[in-house]
């Protein structure tokens, strides 16, 4: 054997480009061999890499196969078509090295055509690395001719989850699903090889071995299988590797019990239209035009084909094992499992700069060659090493961005959004009672307490989810019979396993519309808002994210009860008004559909569970603040004696010049508590302009601002302290830092005018945050709970008093990254990178 | 010289099954050893008393793959290894059955070889389905591919697309006989019959485990594999055992389909010309009570499962899933609400109570089945025919949901849902069947409760029918029920009583399935301590098990 050629021997790369897809290969096998010693699961001296060690003469191939349905649905289902369903909603859920697209009759309804695809996503990323309009001009001939560069290519690089590549009904180019890669077959297959002991005796059952060895999901049909008899191979003493092409293939399509309208046989619809005969890699199923009916015309069983799963119970997988020197390895079993590996947060925590994560998504994505893809050079505007040392701690997702400034760009590429009319956001006058809270203070206890009360639905969209605590409470109320419905904005920092458990129990989770989230269908380009409904009844807008900081897991309310978490400060409140609880609900609804590629203004549909997971996680250490906030503050509920105009603002469609006519209307007092304010930003200098409007007018208008240390640097920096000066706001005297001995971190936003009216809610002062993403807040006037969130206020901004220079300030914030190893010394909280981020 | 597996005899695979009845007919001795090579013979019983060779005619009926490699006048192929390569023999021709699919089952198989379980009665054998565009025959065989002795039985079900119906064939005494086909299963004279019928009960294929983890086969989640068999069994490297598949594909493309093919043609042919639906009981003896039953498993293996494992039971040991959930939509929308998870301690507490073990009838193996709470569920055979039944208007959706809700808490087993099969007309004769049966049933059940006596009790079946049949919105109502049931079952997972019962019941249930033919090997149920005379249970729809006559609380 020369080299490894390319799944189904697919002939998209020239001679050159195939020796280089054979390095990578033999690069995989060589890791995979190798192992991983220091978790005992490693070397793995059964498995081969056949290009250093070729198979001797006796080599046989040994065929594993497994049905392409979802184990894990089925299980997880109560009936069939609830399965068919569940595995037909979603390409995440399509874990068994198979997935697909279904096509529909736009009038009937009925399928016309299903797209199975098993090629590996490793793949596709090398050709579009090497062959950008291949991949081109490949989704156009397999799925649309509709396809552009730009719907796979952002920045010159590879989306392999675009939008012609991410559902199930938009097309299937190539797998996506997490686990349904190249790289998981190859280390799967080495380390089943590994033969393990338990108490002497040597394992041999499937789910025991999977367990032990860690190699793959024990609830798929193909991972424990797979896994069984690689080691019952390895157990009679074979060499063993993967038969070359390496990849997985369709093996057979067996319709048994399947009826078509002119009794022709379904076989005959079914069509391999890439890979090479026994290592296809693509399939249709479809009638051909003429016979005068379409796939959901055919009956399985008594029942008319309505989903693409029916059609994967009778589609079979498979992979190729090659075994050789049968009896001969000497190699020797293992004592014991593999260490199980540290956990997703600390792993992905560098122990040394240079094992900091590159990027935030679930895979590296490929690059384009040439000027589109050469990444800023930019030296660092740190001059000592000192500086330098310490940026280099930093997560690189906060480290590239903090010289990054786009100005007053609204993101490129985006969808033209279809904004809602106005009257839409219209003040309502409230007369249920509207909660206060504060974080680190009180937003926990409140947040527990209504999802604890809910009883039918609950309804999330939120930019950051990454508290397991709150999937526990979500999970919790599902099982007392609550729907949940969650939109998110998908990335490293959320819980891998987050749509996965909440799917798998009947939740409707959808990854947002935005780019940030890798949606194709992205109208934004985060989606940034925090809203929970529940029951329809209560909405909560507020600042901080289900993060461990801007949620810590406080149970008192604003009292000490055993021990007190660190935190972000963020604020919100929960309104009980089912006029805003509708709104906010099918605002999410709204960009659910959008988000799924479905008209936005249909009735409410049933949203099909999506599920979703980040490999890489963006979680990082910092130290905890030195000290207790100076005062704790309880939530604080109020029951209105008379209505409460309450405005709910909403970017892109009224935010700006709502926030802007309101900042204009201050007299006596402004105080601004925000992330950030990105200065030079013509969105954000319009608003620091309304104030300075209304000072002209009030010269005694007391402006106070706090906005957040951490890792303002560079441009950035220059930016907002020149945007202070130009609008006349001094240090310490209209702005202040807030203090990191008190906080983890200001993620808040939060704005109060005259002690009588407040605006609490998700935008960042930056363009995006104004004008471009989907971010959500309400206006509310009503003085009490002004006077509460300016309380607040206050006692921050008392706490922020400066006892450094605003550069050592920002500088000192750098000290505080901490790595994996100081964690379970104390003093140490795991942040967030979504809690950071420019958005 | 032989390997254990060699030796080892299936006795319940020779018809009639029963050695002693063997014995007792000397008749079958004398033809057996009387027979002529080559020669197709016949013995249905029930019919036929002795065993005759068939003639010209009846030959001619046999429209099946093997019925026609029989009559061709080829000889005979005896062993499993002369039989597929007949079958290959065949390819180019219209009668070609070119695809192979190769499955292992071993009740106990998934038990590594050592030499202390060289002895375990595991019952090796293959199931080998050969067809073109669907299966049409479907063998079953022990593993002495070689041989044609009688002790390496070799049996096959042939699809007659003509008819419309199985023919059930075995290889006996050095030739073939004709044991009989589908309808057998359902006539009066040969139902029940010992042979095919005592376990085929209504004619169709049948797979025991018809739900993934498919306990017992060579599958996904538990391998037969080489280290199965003694290191010199020359099975490890025979190209039939090298080539098995997954037991997934025989459920999903072998069995289930030819289960419902045969109940489609039933439903299909009910009517008489005149219109008439005869033998009504036929059918809705297969809808309130288990003809038949399959078995079940939670997805894990027994031997891993540790105090702190939750142990998912299946969900069909607490109700029928498939005519409530599939056929009737009373599903659930959240999956969680069924999920009946039960702490690990708790399942072991019970292995230990109950001493829970394996016994082949001279070895003694400790432990669970491979997966745990092996118990009886609802059988596809039953469920499907209510399934076609409905789906083709010869019962409404109505009626079946009204029967299935009375006892729904007992899917298999549930005297009070037999009670309702005495007032099953035998024949229905008018314009819209369904309306025409469920009018007569209720009011023959109407009137035994009108009648008085214990069909009048308050708690009588017939009146908890009448209730169901009554119940406005039964949809709704019925999946209120189901829910509150669910709950109820879920409100008693951690509690160390209720687990209790529910073992005890799972026991029962599998000694119900014990006494009937279809359980043939020992190994395929664990064994317990509870004597087998111990009293009958029942869930309740609190989700607590309790004995029929009186609940009795759990010993300590």
């Amino acid at each position: 054997m020369l080299r490894f050629d390319p799944p189904g021997d697919l002939d998209d790369l020239d001679d050159a480009q195939k020796q280089g897809w054979s390095a990578q290969v033999s690069a995989w096998f060589d890791a995979a061999r190798a192992g991983a010693p220091g978790e005992n699961d490693g070397p793995r001296l059964q498995f081969f890499n056949p290009l250093v060690d070729p198979p001797a003469g006796d080599a046989t191939v040994a065929t594993i196969a497994w049905n392409a349905f979802p184990r894990q649905v089925r299980s997880s289902s109560l009936s069939e078509v609830q399965r068919w369903r569940r595995a037909d909603a979603s390409r995440h859920v399509q874990d068994e090295y198979c997935e697909w697209s279904v096509s529909r009759d736009p009038a009937t309804g009925k399928i016309v055509r299903v797209t199975f695809t098993c090629e590996p996503p490793e793949y596709w990323s090398e050709l579009a690395l090497v062959n950008p309009e291949k991949v081109l001009a490949l989704y156009r001939q397999f799925v649309s001719p509709q396809v552009q560069l730009e719907d796979l290519f952002v920045a010159g690089t590879y989306v392999p989850e675009n939008r012609y590549n991410s559902t199930t009904t938009n097309g299937a180019m190539h797998l996506i699903q997490q686990a349904n890669t190249l790289a998981a077959e190859i280390g799967l297959a080495a380390a089943a090889t590994i033969r393990r002991l338990r108490d002497g005796q040597e394992i041999t059952d499937a789910q025991a071995l999977i367990r032990c060895s860690l190699y793959g999901s024990a609830g798929r049909n193909s991972d424990p299988f797979i896994g069984e008899q690689v080691n019952a191979l390895a157990r009679q003493r074979a060499d063993i590797t993967l038969n070359n092409p390496v990849g997985l293939y369709f093996h057979e399509f067996n319709p048994v019990g399947w009826t078509t309208p002119d009794n022709a046989d379904p076989r005959t619809f079914w069509n391999y239209v890439r890979g090479s005969e026994g290592h296809f890699v693509r399939a249709v199923f479809e009638v051909p035009a003429g016979r005068g009916y379409t796939v959901g015309d055919i009956m399985v069983a008594g029942r008319r084909i309505d989903f693409g799963g029916q059609i994967a119970d009778f589609v079979t997988m498979k992979l190729e094992g090659l075994a050789t020197r049968l009896g001969q390895s000497t190699v020797a079993p293992v004592a014991g499992c593999r260490v199980k590996p540290p956990s997703a947060v600390a792993a992905a925590v560098p122990l040394a700069p240079a094992a900091i994560p590159a990027a935030l998504g679930n895979r590296a994505p490929a690059t384009l060659p040439g000027p589109a893809a050469v990444r800023s050079s930019d030296p660092e505007p740190a001059a000592d090493a000192r500086m330098e040392a310490l940026l280099a701690r930093l997560p690189a997702v906060l480290r590239d961005e903090r010289e990054e400034d786009d100005g007053d760009a609204v993101p490129a590429a985006l969808i033209p959004y279809p904004r809602l009319p106005p009257e839409h956001f219209a003040t309502r006058s409230v007369s249920g009672r509207i909660m206060a809270f504060a974080s680190p203070d009180s937003t926990y206890a409140v947040t527990r307490k209504l999802i604890e009360s809910a009883r039918h639905s609950i309804v999330i969209g939120i930019y950051d989810f990454s508290a397991s605590y709150m999937k526990e409470h979500l999970k919790k109320a599902m099982r007392r019979g609550a729907s949940v419905s969650l939109m998110l904005d998908t990335n490293a920092d959320d819980d891998p396993n987050l749509f996965t458990e909440l799917s798998m129990l009947g939740a409707n989770c959808v990854k947002a519309p935005s780019q940030s989230a890798g949606n194709p269908n992205h109208y934004f380009g985060n989606a940034h808002e925090k809203i929970i409904v529940v029951d329809g009844e209560i909405v909560m807008i507020q600042s901080g994210n289900w993060s461990e900081n801007s949620i810590p897991f406080n149970e008192g309310d604003g009292v000490v009860v055993g021990s007190f978490e660190p935190g972000n400060r963020d604020m919100g409140v929960a309104v009980q008004s089912t006029e805003l609880a509708r709104l906010f609900s099918d605002l999410v609804a709204r960009d659910m559909r959008l988000a799924l590629g479905e008209p936005p203004d249909l009735p409410p549909a049933i949203v099909p569970a999506a599920v979703d997971g980040a490999a890489a996680s963006g979680m990082f250490f910092e130290a905890a603040p030195s000290e207790m906030p100076q005062r704790l503050f309880s939530s604080l509920t109020i029951t209105p004696s008379a209505p409460v105009a309450v405005t709910p603002l909403v970017t892109p469609e009224n935010f700006h010049g709502a926030v802007r006519s309101f900042l204009r209307t201050a007299r006596r007092s402004i105080r601004i508590e925000q992330q950030y304010i990105r200065g030079g930003q013509a969105a954000v200098e319009e608003l620091l302009g309304a104030i300075g409007e209304a000072r002209a007018d009030n010269p005694g208008l007391i402006v106070k601002i706090i906005v957040s240390p951490k890792y303002l640097f560079g441009e950035k920096k220059q930016k907002f302290e020149k945007a202070m000066r130009d609008f006349g706001f001094e240090f310490d005297e209209n702005y202040r830092y807030l203090s990191l001995r008190h906080f983890v971190h200001c993620h808040n936003k939060l704005v109060v005018v005259d002690d009588e009216k407040v605006l609490v809610g998700s935008q960042n002062w930056s363009t995006t945050g104004l004008m471009s993403n989907r971010e959500t807040s309400m206006l509310i006037e009503h003085a009490g709970l002004a006077a509460y969130f300016a309380e607040i206020f206050d006692s921050d901004w008392q706490s922020s008093e400066p006892v450094e220079t605003p550069d050592e300030i920002v500088a000192r914030s750098l000290e505080g990254l901490r790595n994996s190893a100081d964690f379970a010394a104390g003093g140490v909280v795991v942040s967030s990178t979504a809690d950071y981020r420019d958005t | 010289m032989s390997t254990t597996r060699e030796q080892q005899s299936f006795p319940t695979r020779n018809y009639p099954y029963e050695v002693a009845s063997l014995r007792a007919a000397p008749a079958d001795i004398a033809v057996a050893q009387a027979v002529e090579k080559n020669v197709l013979y016949r013995r249905v019983a029930g019919l036929d008393v002795m065993p005759r060779p068939m003639t010209a005619e009846e030959l001619l009926e046999l429209d099946d793959p093997l019925g026609r490699l029989l009559r061709s006048g080829k000889p005979f192929p005896l062993t499993l290894r002369a039989l597929l390569a007949a079958v290959d023999a065949l390819a180019g021709t219209s009668d070609a059955l070119p695809q192979q699919l190769v499955f292992l089952v071993a009740d106990g198989g998934y038990i590594p070889w050592t030499p202390e379980t060289d002895r375990l009665r595991r019952g090796f054998r293959f199931a080998i389905a050969r067809g073109a565009n669907d299966f049409p025959l479907l063998i079953s065989a022990s593993t002495l591919i070689e041989s044609d002795i009688d002790q390496a039985f070799l049996q096959i079900i042939g699809w007659d697309a003509t008819h419309g119906v199985f023919n059930f064939y075995e290889r006996r005494a050095g030739t073939f006989f004709w044991a009989g086909m589908s309808e057998h299963a359902l006539r009066d004279q040969t139902r029940g019959q010992k042979g095919p019928f005592d376990s085929h009960v209504n004619g169709a294929p049948v797979m025991k485990e018809l739900r993934p983890p498919w306990v017992n086969w060579h599958s996904t989640q538990a391998g037969i594999n080489a280290d199965a068999f003694a290191p010199d069994d020359s099975l490890r490297t025979e190209p039939l055992f090298l080539a098995r598949v997954s037991a997934e594909r025989l459920e999903r493309e072998v069995v289930r389909p030819g289960i419902a093919r045969w109940n489609q043609i039933r439903v299909a042919g009910a009517m008489a010309s005149d219109g008439t639906w005869e033998h009504v009981d036929w059918f809705m003896r297969q809808v309130v009570t288990e003809t038949t039953v399959n078995l079940v498993t939670a997805d894990l293996a027994s031997h891993i499962l540790t105090d702190e494992t939750p142990l998912g039971l299946p969900l069909s040991f607490f109700l029928n899933r498939d005519v409530l959930f599939d056929t009737l939509s009373l599903v659930p929308a959240n999956p969680d609400v069924a999920r009946i998870v039960i702490p690990g301690r708790l399942y072991r507490d019970c292995l230990r109570r109950y001493d829970v073990h394996r016994f082949d009838g001279e070895m003694r193996v400790e432990g669970d089945t491979h997966f745990a709470f092996l118990v009886p569920e609802a059988a596809f055979e039953d469920t499907n025919l209510i399934d076609q039944m409905v789906l083709k208007g010869l019962a409404s959706a109505r009626l079946i949901a009204a029967i299935s809700m009375t006892d729904f808490a007992n899917p298999v087993f549930s005297g009070r849902r037999a009670a309702l099969l005495k007032y099953m007309p035998a024949s229905v004769h008018a314009a819209d069947h369904a309306v025409e049966l469920e009018t007569r049933l209720v009011a023959a059940v109407e009137g035994a409760v009108a009648a008085g006596g214990e069909a009048a009790s308050a708690d009588s079946p017939e009146r908890e029918f009448l209730a169901n049949w009554a119940t406005a919105d039964f949809a709704n109502a019925f999946a209120a029920r189901i829910g509150d049931y669910l709950a109820a079952v879920q409100s008693g997972m951690a509690d160390p009583q209720v687990v209790d019962g529910w073992f005890r019941l799972a026991e029962y249930r599998r000694r119900r399935f014990r006494s009937r033919p279809l359980a043939e090997f020992r190994l395929t149920t664990p064994c317990t301590n509870i004597p087998e005379g111990a009293p009958a249970m029942r869930m309740t729809v609190a989700g607590r098990a309790e004995t029929i006559a009186s609940f009795q609380a759990p010993s300590a």
